[in-house]
Formats: structure tokens, sequence, C-alpha cells
């Protein structure tokens, strides 16, 4: 795959809303999806795509929180109910706030499949572009870092050597390389390989598998 | 364009612990709401649900009931294609939710919880597995699923990949929020008729939990011959209109339709049924009425399956590609239950009253959720 475009946020460091958001989008956001939304709108800020060919895959480490809004909602109804809680519980608020902001109407999907977020977004990313259901990927992952949340956000199309910044390459290996990286910081390590201008090349552990993640400048 | 062969199928649902009871369940209109009594309800305006039935489960494992559900129907499917165990390089696509509240604290700590946990307890069941993917988009999860089920036997990833749907969503949380933002029916006092799709009495829908799963494999002589139908195309679309409500005017449904039938590499007009979402809520009702006119005309009958299963959320779009995919193999389109005045907005041609004899070789199921979410899936017979 080719990385068209990159970008990162940070959540502790920048909670500024350095975008402009609907109050009440704003007030119904999760900070995982926040921190989504804005690290894809920054590589929109950075590189313009055709967002009718474009798909959309964000992962996240966001659990269904219908716990959390049960805490927050209805231990003794009745209840002040904030019609916000559901819309901030929704595991796939991400995709419509950043569909929303960034006018992408076409495949959108969801994945919440624990710190193995990472790969399976490459992986249906890399099923779109192969399928040629999508000339273009725009996929973002968020995960909870210390007390802060960060999202990375990749635009990828099909393997174009030479045409964006560099190309990423990933497949299942009989073993991990000698350089392993937890699977929920794949996307933080290409971010900071390409940012860094640098060929790297990694491995990876995600369900029970094991994966080569390449890095060619 | 490539389609999957389906060879097996399982269901819980609040008709029926396997899938076959849940269809002659369906077809008898018989509904599975009912007062709940999973958690305490006096003080709720909600008090209905469809809890689902679970034969023979082992409830002294800790293990959440949308896993118990997924083993069930996972077994179910894997038998019928003649598996008892994961194959080698064997797949896992999953429709998911969440877990509530409730869920969460009747099991360990140890056990997670989170989406992709269920990816484990399927491990713990069925033996190693390959890529596992939780997908979750809301009401269309179950569909989003069998798309990327499909992808992946088309890309060549694998031969082989479970697809399904989870959930169990029935807690005070869910019956309480989804209440306040009028997508449930409060008709307490007459849960059986409570869900009424496409009816112009419609008051939301009714909660629902259960599973349903299909075994999707790559084409083949020996596939082929123990295939009960295909999978031939999909889709899935964002509307960014609301968060909450449908595109009103059903150009985002039609849209999704459209895609889902090239992406089968089919004309509009060779679909003979539709599975509709069919929520029974007022709004979802009249715009994916006017999306299903828009998308493949006036002629293509509709039924909702939601009258008797209720909405179960994650695998609503799966258990109804189950009921469409059934109705090719049989011949009989299900009636919507609790259809018996249609509104006039929603003029659609319903299969209504009874079920209908009549042989159609291509089906759509419709699933549209929550933060816009439309996904549309497209199955054949063999």
């Amino acid at each position: 795959m080719n990385v068209l475009s990159f970008s990162t946020w940070d959540l502790d460091t920048q909670w500024t809303h350095e975008f402009t958001m609907e109050r009440h989008d704003r007030r119904s956001c999760h900070p995982m999806d926040l921190v989504s939304l804005y690290a894809a709108k920054r590589l929109a800020l950075d590189h313009e795509f055709d967002s009718s060919t474009t798909s959309l895959i964000v992962g996240s480490t966001k659990r269904s929180t219908i716990a959390e809004i049960a805490q927050e909602a209805t231990e003794t109804p009745p209840i002040a109910f904030d019609p916000y809680a559901l819309m901030k519980s929704l595991p796939n608020l991400a995709p419509y706030l950043i569909g929303k902001y960034l006018g992408l109407t076409g495949l959108a999907v969801q994945l919440s499949c624990g710190v193995d977020v990472d790969i399976s977004s490459l992986i249906v990313a890399n099923s779109m572009l192969r399928s040629a259901k999508s000339a273009s990927v725009l996929v973002v992952t968020a995960h909870a870092i210390g007390d802060g949340f960060r999202a990375v956000s990749l635009l990828l199309e099909g393997s174009r050597r030479g045409t964006g910044l560099c190309d990423l390459t990933f497949r299942e290996a009989e073993q991990l390389r000698d350089r392993a990286v937890p699977a929920n910081e794949v996307f933080s390590t290409c971010a900071g390989a390409i940012e860094a201008g640098s060929s790297l090349k990694f491995g990876t552990r995600a369900q029970n598998l094991s994966f080569d993640v390449d890095i060619a400048a | 364009v490539q389609a999957a062969v389906i060879t097996g199928v399982g269901a819980v649902t609040p008709v029926g612990a396997s899938f076959t009871e849940s269809w002659d369940a369906l077809l008898a209109q018989k509904s599975g709401v009912r007062e709940i009594d999973l958690v305490h309800t006096e003080d709720l305006k909600v008090r209905i649900g469809g809890q689902a039935k679970l034969r023979d489960a082992d409830t002294s494992r800790k293990i959440p009931r949308s896993h118990l559900f997924a083993v069930s129907a996972v077994q179910q499917a894997m038998h019928q294609a003649g598996l008892d165990k994961f194959p080698e390089g064997c797949s896992l696509v999953v429709g998911h939710h969440g877990t509530t509240r409730e869920e969460a604290n009747l099991i360990s700590e140890a056990i997670d919880v989170s989406p992709g946990g269920l990816a484990i307890s399927l491990r713990n069941a069925f033996g190693p597995i390959g890529f596992c993917h939780t997908v979750t988009t809301a009401c269309s999860s179950g569909a989003v699923a069998m798309g990327l089920g499909l992808e992946m036997i088309r890309t060549e990833q694998c031969d082989l990949v479970l697809v399904g749907g989870t959930d169990a969503v029935i807690s005070r949380a869910t019956l309480h929020s989804f209440y306040e933002i009028g997508a449930l029916s409060d008709r307490n006092e007459t849960p059986t008729t409570a869900l009424r799709p496409f009816d112009r009495t419609r008051s939301g829908f009714v909660l629902a939990e259960g599973a349903c799963f299909f075994v999707l494999e790559r084409e083949t002589k020996e596939s082929r011959s123990r295939a009960i139908g295909r999978l031939m195309g999909w889709a899935v679309t964002t509307s960014t209109d609301s968060v909450a409500a449908s595109c009103a005017d059903g150009e985002v449904q039609a849209k999704t339709m459209n895609l889902a039938i090239a992406d089968a590499g089919l004309d509009p007009g060779a679909i003979g049924y539709v599975n509709a979402h069919g929520s029974g809520t007022p709004d979802n009702d009249v715009a994916e009425s006017r999306g299903i006119v828009r998308a493949v005309g006036s002629d293509t009958w509709v039924s909702s399956s939601k009258g008797s299963t209720g909405h179960m959320i994650g695998a609503a779009g799966t258990i109804e590609a189950g009921f469409a995919l059934q109705a090719i193999r049989s011949g009989t389109l299900p009636a919507t239950v609790n259809l018996e005045n249609v509104d006039p907005a929603c003029e659609v041609r319903h299969v209504i009253g009874s079920p209908r004899t009549e042989k159609i070789r291509f089906a759509v199921s419709n699933s549209f959720g929550l933060a816009g979410s439309c996904a549309a899936v497209v199955l054949g017979g063999i």
C-alpha cells in the first residue's frame, strides 16, 4: 500500500478546539472519537483527497460505552437524562463525525478489536484496496496513551511506488522479527518512520498471528 | 464479481434456539417479545423485550450472554457446514455493538468484555482461528461483518470465514436511553403486537438479543455441493444528515441498495424480495419505503422480520439476511408480523397477512443504524 499522507493527534497536549465543531457534536463526543476526528481533519488540511472514492476505516480501543452511560444515567430512574449520553456511547460515532466534517459518505467501517485494532484496520484497508472497493482508504486508529489519547490517520492507496510518501507493506510472518512493537503501536510507529523519512521494518503480534510491517521511504 | 457460498447458518433468537426454529416461528407469525425478566424494569417506561431462547447453554462458564449466543449459533452453522472445530486458516468477522453493564457485572474481571473479547470466547470453544475482526457499526454491524467476510474471500485472504452478529443489549441503560430518544415502543400491555413495522399505528422498535452466524467459503465444486446459498454483494454508506435520524427521502438507502446490487453483478430488476430493516419507528419505515421504491421499484416484495424477533441490534443484519436466504431456498416469503393497516407513506409491495409462495432468485437485506450507517447485502440461491 502507498501512504499518501499521515497525521497524528495527542489529546492530552493538544486539547484545543482548533477545528470548528458544532457545539452539540463537541458535547456528544467521547475523547476517543474526538481525537480520531482531529487526526483525520489535520490530515485533510495537509492533503486533498477525493471524498467520493475514499473509504473510511476507524479503529479504536473505545469499548462500547453502554456501561459508561449506565453509570452516568440510569442508576435510579426517573433520571435527568442527557440525550447526548447515548450518542456519546455509540461505538461508531467517530466515522459519522469524520464523514460529516470531511464530506465522506461512502464505505465507512468502525472496528473495535481491542489492542489488535491497528493490524485489523490494515488488513481491512488492504482488502478494500485489493478488491477495488475503494480507490483510497483513510484509516484512523485511536488508543488511550497514559492519561490521554492518541490518534493516527493514514491515507492509503493501492501500491504505486513513487507517488506518495512511502510504501507500506505487511504480511503474515512465521515468527516475529527482532524488532517487535505492540499491536496497538503499529500506526504510531509507522507515523514516526514516515515523519523521519526513514525506512523501517518491524514485527507485531496480533490475534495469535505474527506480522511483518515494512515502511520503505 | 465473485460471490462466496454459504455452507452453514445458525441462530439464537427470541423466537427460537436454532435458525430452523426461528424461521418456523416467523412463518407462523409468532412474536418473541414479552415482559423482561433479565433486569428489573418496574420503574422504567419500557418493560418489554425480546429475550433470546438459549438451549443447553453452559452457563457455569462466566462468559457474557452475547458470547453464549455466538457460541451456540456458530456451533449450528459449523455443524451444517460439516465442521466441528475451526479449520486451519479460518477467519472470523463479528458484528457486535458491545457488552452491557449488566453483562459486565455478571462476569469475572478477568474475562475480556471488550468487543474483541468475543473472539476469545469463540477460540476457547472451537480452537485457534486466524484473522478476527470485530465490527461495531450499530444496527448494521452484522451486515457489514458479512460484507467484510466476503471481501476476505474475494481477495484470497482465506478460504473460509465465519461471519455473524451477536448482541445482548437488554439492560436498564439501553431500555431507558433508547426510549428517551423516541426509538422504543412502550406498549407494555401488549408485548407481542408492540413492534409493528410499516403499520399506521407503529410506535417504535423493541430491543431484542440473539446471534446469527454463517459459514462463508470460496466457491469450488466441493463447497458448492454443500452450499445452501450465496452471498453475492454488499455495500455500506454513511448518512451524515443526523446521528439519530434516517435520511428522510430515502436517497442514501436507495444508493446503498443499488451499490450492493451492482456489487453482486445484478440489475435492480433481478431482486425479487427485500427483507427490510423495517424497525417500526415512524421515521425509518417511511424513509426506507421511499428508498426501496427508488432502488428496485414498487413491484418487489417486501417484509420485515422484526415484528417477530424484535430488533437484535448487532445481530439483526445477519438473522434477517438468513431469513432472506431461506425465502429464496424455500420459495416462501415471510409476512411482516403485526402489519395490519399499511401506512400510506410506506407504500411498497408488502407481504402482509400470511406467508406468500413466490419463487425468487435474488434478495436484498437492509440494515440501517445509528450514526448514519446504512448497509445492504445481496443473497442468491444455488
